[in-house]
């Protein structure tokens, strides 16, 4: 085997992949009317905040996820210097952990909102 | 080795070598226009030093091989696209690809070390420079894009190395390795996790291939350790890896025709490494956190059980095969009554210390052994299907069979 005929396979198929990663991700975007529908549910859990959510209206998915104690939440915006919102969730049970989680479990696409903070 | 697989541990070479730049270039203010051209000023300085290496002749092009290559990487590949997620897992957007972003903004990149709770800003930083950079280079901004390329390339070249190193001992046993590897969700999914335990994985992988040419080209020295120094500038867990190795080689790697090339390879990533924990980087969590309790639990043998069930039903779940293939080695060696092989000693004493960690751990042991061991054990396991196919298609086996007939 030549090293070019290794090269060559493996260029392309790196380039096919991201090709059709791209085509399969790129259309995965949250409804939005379902995100807020589901916001509304978990609303009596949400204190002293929004649910809030970046890019453009095509494509707005929310940054929060947690597998730690959930409260309170802190998310930052570019550059990431100015907390736009805080989010505490109480009383801290499990079944609001996992209510929440499913909820807010996204992210934002081109990293809209970048950081989370999440104090124990 | 053949040249292509010295191309393979090149591109990692290369790989570490692109996140240094990219690292000063931020460091020292530099626009991207001169990290750009300082890269590939020194890219050319490596491949016209590397030229020189001595490697076998490249076999004629054999169709059979290419065809049998190809269809690996096409089930991987598909592979990839049915397990990976938009934005990797947790660690994944929450740290490394975070850390991307973060290093891609020249103005703004230290405001990573911000983040101290959950961010890990004690990582080094050879991934998410990697990322940085690249996506710096095609502009995409998004860098799920360049983070899932970069990635999947990587998981593809793990087991192309292996079967380029074993092809031509055991065509069998190389065959049998790179299906191994392409139809393993376990290790697939960790690529398409977009997280640095392959990348780390394949910088072990390569360090063993790479000690194992010394033989061919003393400037191979220089390129183990300068992977040595990459996977400790991958993660932490690298720079034990790495010390160990050294102790394990060290009658290779610091004789006296070779002490010169071994410095002077891993100089480079070592003190950028250095330079970055002394003065960036926040105490890491885990060494931070050792108190007077760590005696306690050096002592609590309720820990001990924990991690060893732990690692147990990771390796049953998980890495069966490996080590089933490590346990035969092992009882070869005791027939013959020699040692195994270097590099299976080596990846048995990494795993040691890596369940020495879980012991000493700060954190909830419940939930580290949880979130972690299998990602552990990962790193180790491309390294531990090489060596202990090298064992088997070395003369170990032959010189079983001549033990095992005299004893008869």
């Amino acid at each position: 085997m030549k090293p070019w005929h290794v090269i060559s396979i493996v260029a392309l198929v790196i380039a096919v992949t991201t090709l059709l990663y791209y085509k399969q991700v790129s259309t995965q975007h949250t409804d939005i009317d379902a995100l807020k529908q589901q916001a509304s549910r978990i609303a009596p859990l949400i204190r002293n905040g929004n649910i809030i959510y970046g890019g453009d209206s095509n494509n707005v998915e929310l940054l929060l996820k947690t597998r730690y104690a959930f409260a309170p939440i802190v998310l930052q915006h570019r550059p990431f210097s100015v907390a736009d919102t805080v989010l505490e969730i109480r009383p801290l049970t499990d079944t609001n952990r996992i209510a929440a989680t499913q909820v807010l479990y996204s992210a934002a696409d081109s990293f809209y909102i970048y950081r989370l903070v999440i104090p124990m | 080795m053949q040249r292509t697989s010295l191309y393979i541990l090149l591109s990692g070479v290369l790989i570490c070598f692109a996140s240094i730049v990219y690292f000063y270039g931020l460091v020292l203010h530099l626009p991207f226009l001169v990290i750009v051209l300082l890269f590939l000023a020194g890219g050319y300085g490596i491949g016209r030093w590397a030229a020189g290496i001595k490697t076998e002749m490249d076999t004629s092009p054999n169709r059979g091989h290419i065809a049998i290559i190809a269809i690996g990487l096409f089930l991987i590949a598909t592979k990839t696209l049915e397990l990976v997620q938009k934005y990797g897992v947790w660690d994944a957007w929450a740290i490394w690809n975070l850390h991307a972003n973060y290093l891609q903004n020249a103005a703004t990149w230290q405001n990573m070390f911000q983040n101290t709770l959950h961010a890990h800003p004690d990582y080094p930083l050879l991934l998410p420079n990697t990322i940085a950079f690249l996506n710096n280079v095609f502009g995409t901004g998004n860098v799920i894009y360049t983070a899932f390329s970069f990635h999947f390339a990587i998981t593809l070249l793990i087991p192309l190395l292996i079967f380029l190193q074993l092809h031509a001992r055991s065509f069998i046993l190389a065959i049998l390795t790179l299906w191994y590897f392409a139809t393993d969700d376990t290790f697939i999914i960790q690529g398409a996790y977009q997280l640095a335990d392959v990348l780390l994985g394949f910088f072990y992988l390569a360090a063993c291939i790479a000690v194992d040419s010394i033989k061919d080209d003393k400037k191979m020295v220089a390129v183990t350790a300068f992977l040595l120094g990459a996977a400790m500038w991958t993660k932490n867990e690298g720079i034990i890896f790495s010390c160990l190795f050294l102790i394990f080689h060290a009658r290779t790697l610091f004789s006296k025709p070779h002490i010169r090339y071994a410095l002077s390879g891993i100089a480079l990533p070592l003190l950028t490494l250095l330079f970055f924990k002394i003065a960036y980087a926040p105490a890491n969590d885990i060494v931070n956190g050792q108190d007077q309790s760590t005696l306690a639990k050096l002592t609590d043998v309720s820990r001990y059980k924990l991690v060893y069930d732990s690692f147990k039903d990771a390796i049953y779940q998980y890495f069966y095969f490996p080590a089933c293939a490590v346990c035969l080695s092992i009882l070869v060696a005791l027939v013959r009554n020699k040692m195994s092989g270097m590099n299976i000693l080596l990846v048995l004493a990494c795993c040691l210390c890596y369940l020495l960690v879980y012991i000493i751990t700060p954190i909830d042991l419940e939930w580290h052994l949880q979130t972690s061991i299998q990602r552990v054990l990962m790193q180790l396991m491309p390294a531990t299907v090489y060596a202990s196919a090298m064992y088997f298609t070395g003369d170990s086996i032959f010189r079983f069979r001549a033990t095992f007939l005299k004893g008869r």
